[in-house]
């Protein structure tokens, strides 16, 4: 059988972070796959370098607009090492609250993206609905929903009253109940048992060839966790479990992603019930004198890191940013080969990438030298139909 | 302190092997290794033997003024190693560590795109975050690059 290239992407002027993925396939099986990455690079690393420490945690904020306070964490921890100041206990425990809300709201809304490409609308509807608690108690924590403007050199900006803390404990309540029903319908329904288990499989010698990061990582058995092995904040006094699962498919990451939001929920409550007492920052120096620091998170979708370098200025010699995407998009393309086209949108929202790589769709026959487009929208529907048609595929 | 347990046992190692490095470390679970560009893959593969690491988390280069620095950040369960390649300006050439680790492939790619670094050995060198039209406007992360619309060029 002649073998066909196709691109699925790279963009969607609406949404971020796309990137193409060039597909061959014989029939309906993939057997290569190659990436190309950078169509919004957007030279953060360089402007970086012209910004003082200051504008740049507004900058690096808006690296990303899901896990943005990831990478605020990540380059004020990086600077506070260079300086050697240390922010108070309370500062680093409401950092770290606010860490695992937004790892709440981005593993509620991943399921809620698996669900919609899985032709599961109903999932989709209710997972953003329960989402809106904790983007409720993020804006009411900080002030915003999405750039929270809340992490600054030394500590954090904005202090946690009782009703807030109230309504926090009340939402995290809430929200606990919701996300036992999400594990028991991702271990009980039919339609994410079909779509997820066995597809995408990574075993563990190529997870750790292709250095994957996150719940995919930890999807394939490997309890490897930046909160546990490099303890930052103040994750070192509070206790969680890793989760793993050992079943190294897409269901195994959507296992991993529902029992650590449970684990993040009570993590947060522990928080908010020890909060100790006292200052929530301390201030820092604007120039910062010559020395390279290493600082790594644990974002929702895995590894951050960020990588400074400083110069005696106010503005910072080098930013090396790696987001979780690039450590994963590596074993995405290798999980590709040997799967059917209608699983493609499933392995690739497995990792939890931004959808914008898989909104328009070029199908070229070499065979006749023709091209046409489809969009995102119909290879979903494919699938769909794909399943439907024999569910035993 | 841990991390000098470590580098005494890395630094025995590496004289054992006729390994030439500088250690350092800043704070605990970071350990700095400056090594010969020559020496990089013997390095990166003792030290992953005898601690027995398998994650490189990241790469960085750096211009740091009058040389170039390649740093390959890795990591195991409880530190972050870092390995530290000195380049000189006329000859920023580096031997692919893919054949190791192979998750360095997009990393080496974005070595080229942003530095310049010449990587030696790499089976794939397209561009990988800068677009195929590029062309001749240099290295953009390098300190003497100027932006090309500055100059009357189009982005």
């Amino acid at each position: 059988m002649a073998e066909i290239t196709f691109p699925i992407g790279p963009i969607h002027p609406a949404l971020k972070e796309p990137e193409r993925f060039m597909i061959t396939v014989e029939g309906e099986t993939v057997v290569n796959a190659d990436i190309r990455i950078g169509h919004i690079h957007r030279g953060i690393e360089k402007l970086v370098e012209s910004r003082t420490y200051i504008q740049n945690l507004y900058l690096t904020e808006r690296i990303c607009g899901i896990c943005s306070f990831t990478h605020t964490t990540n380059f004020c921890q990086a600077t506070e090492d260079i300086l050697g100041i240390a922010p108070p206990p309370r500062g680093l425990y409401l950092r770290t609250i606010v860490n695992e809300l937004e790892r709440i709201h981005s593993h509620l809304l991943w399921v809620g993206v698996a669900g919609h490409e899985m032709g599961f609308d109903t999932l989709f509807m209710y997972s953003w609905d329960d989402r809106e608690v904790v983007q409720d108690i993020l804006e009411l924590m900080t002030g915003n929903r999405v750039n929270y403007a809340y992490n600054t050199i030394g500590g954090v900006r904005r202090d946690l009253n009782q009703s807030v803390s109230d309504k926090l404990l009340k939402g995290m309540d809430f929200l606990e109940t919701r996300m036992k029903a999400y594990v028991d319908i991702g271990l009980n329904e039919t339609t994410i048992l079909k779509r997820t288990q066995g597809i995408g499989i990574l075993k563990q010698p190529e997870a750790r060839k292709y250095s994957a990061v996150g719940p995919r990582l930890r999807a394939c058995g490997i309890a490897y966790d930046v909160r546990k092995a490099d303890p930052h904040a103040a994750y070192g006094e509070i206790p969680f479990d890793v989760i793993t699962a050992e079943t190294s498919d897409v269901h195994g990451q959507y296992v991993v992603r529902a029992l650590e939001t449970i684990e993040s929920i009570k993590m947060v409550r522990y928080m908010v019930k020890n909060l100790p007492a006292g200052d929530i920052r301390v201030k820092a120096p604007r120039k910062v004198p010559p020395g390279e620091a290493i600082s790594r998170t644990e974002a929702p979708r895995g590894e951050d890191i960020h990588y400074l370098r400083s110069n005696g200025t106010d503005k910072p010699d080098r930013l090396r940013v790696r987001t979780p995407t690039m450590a994963n998009i590596l074993n995405v393309a290798h999980t590709l080969k040997g799967a059917q086209i209608a699983d493609v949108p499933m392995i690739v929202a497995g990792i939890d990438p931004c959808m914008g790589c898989m909104d328009r769709v070029l199908i070229i026959d070499n065979d006749k030298e023709t091209s046409n487009m489809v969009d995102m929208e119909e290879l979903r529907k494919y699938a769909i139909e794909w399943y439907k048609e024999a569910p035993n595929r | 302190m841990a991390e000098e347990k470590t580098i005494q046992t890395l630094t025995q190692l590496f004289k054992s092997k006729g390994i030439t490095a500088e250690f350092t470390a800043p704070r605990e679970r970071r350990i700095f290794i400056t090594v010969e560009r020559e020496q990089l893959k013997t390095a990166i593969l003792t030290v992953f033997r005898e601690l027995d690491m398998w994650h490189l988390i990241s790469t960085s280069a750096v211009d740091a003024g009058d040389h170039f620095e390649a740093l390959y950040h890795t990591a195991s369960e409880n530190k972050t190693i870092t390995f530290k390649v000195i380049l000189s300006k006329e000859d920023p050439t580096l031997p692919t560590i893919t054949d190791i680790l192979p998750a360095a492939v997009l990393y080496e790619r974005e070595f080229h795109d942003v530095m310049g670094f010449i990587i030696e050995g790499h089976p794939d060198m397209r561009p990988l975050i800068l677009p195929e039209n590029w062309g001749d406007k240099g290295y953009p992360l390098r300190k003497d690059w100027v932006d090309p619309r500055k100059k009357g060029g189009d982005a």
